[in-house]
């Protein structure tokens, strides 16, 4: 039986570990994992469950051993990404305008450049950053976000432009960063994300 | 290679804003940044340029308006 020994790992480890293990086990197969943290055995009784996966807590000497079994056909299910309390969950920014909040717009135009390029410096980054309707604009070569948008991109944040806003803008000869997509992949990316940020 | 950062410093919010767009005009390369805090621990936003601001460009933006000084940090 496989184990994944996850004692000792605060989350998301076991749950990164336990998809890992998830990825290689056969149809049918029974295997376990360990884990010595309340926040991280509920979590993973819940993707197990939710992967219909029969998981069974087994309490052990200063560990939960979380015995389940891979089902005949696992779900196809996108797997669950935000899985630890809400302050450790991934989350996505939605720029929807090239500005920030209501009022003056010269205001709302600093404002959001000074957040892009702050937010490149805070430990936690978002995964994604999508950019709709005028939020497009800070994509642009001389936006003055385009900088700080390259720089969340080098350190891995996926930054996405819908496709039909960066055509009604007319500005794709100008984007400086990004890939541009199209709404499924942006509604599909906010289905799934823990949490969306608008700043 | 120094890896001292260098932020210009404006009297108010509505000085940046116009010297950030006075900088793109000149072409100065810059960045808005929120104001260190160990600055100040109020929310303000302040430029941040590659080289550090010597007096005499500093008087230079003084003179065209902008109440203004350079620290390194």
């Amino acid at each position: 039986m496989k184990v994944v020994d996850a004692r000792g790992k605060r989350c998301p480890q076991p749950m990164i570990m336990a998809k890992r293990l998830w990825k290689t086990l056969a149809d049918s197969e029974i295997f376990e994992v360990w884990v010595d943290n309340a926040v991280a055995c509920e979590n993973l009784n819940s993707f197990l469950a939710d992967h219909n996966a029969s998981p069974k807590s087994i309490e052990r000497e200063g560990y939960t051993a979380i015995e389940a079994r891979k089902p005949e056909k696992a779900s196809e299910k996108p797997e669950p990404e935000a899985v630890c309390a809400p302050s450790n969950s991934a989350y996505t920014v939605v720029l929807k305008n090239d500005k920030m909040g209501h009022g003056d717009d010269a205001l709302g135009e600093i404002l959001i450049k000074g957040y892009i390029n702050a937010l490149a410096e805070i430990d936690k980054l978002p995964e994604a950053i999508v950019l709709y309707n005028a939020g497009v604009l800070l994509a642009r070569k001389d936006s003055g976000a385009s900088e700080g948008l390259a720089e969340l991109s080098q350190k891995g944040v996926d930054i996405i432009l819908c496709g039909a806003c960066v055509d009604y803008y007319e500005i794709k000869s100008d984007i400086a960063c990004g890939r541009i997509s199209n709404m499924y992949v942006i509604a599909e990316l906010l289905a799934k994300t823990g949490h969306i940020v608008y700043p | 290679m120094s890896s001292k950062r260098y932020f210009i410093l404006f009297k108010n919010i509505r000085q940046v804003i116009k010297a950030e767009k006075y900088f793109r005009e000149k072409q100065i390369a810059c960045k808005v940044m929120p104001v260190p805090s160990r600055i100040s621990s109020e929310c303000g936003m302040c430029l941040e340029v590659n080289k550090p601001a010597n007096e005499a460009q500093l008087e230079n933006l003084r003179q065209v308006g902008f109440e203004c000084s350079c620290v390194a940090l």
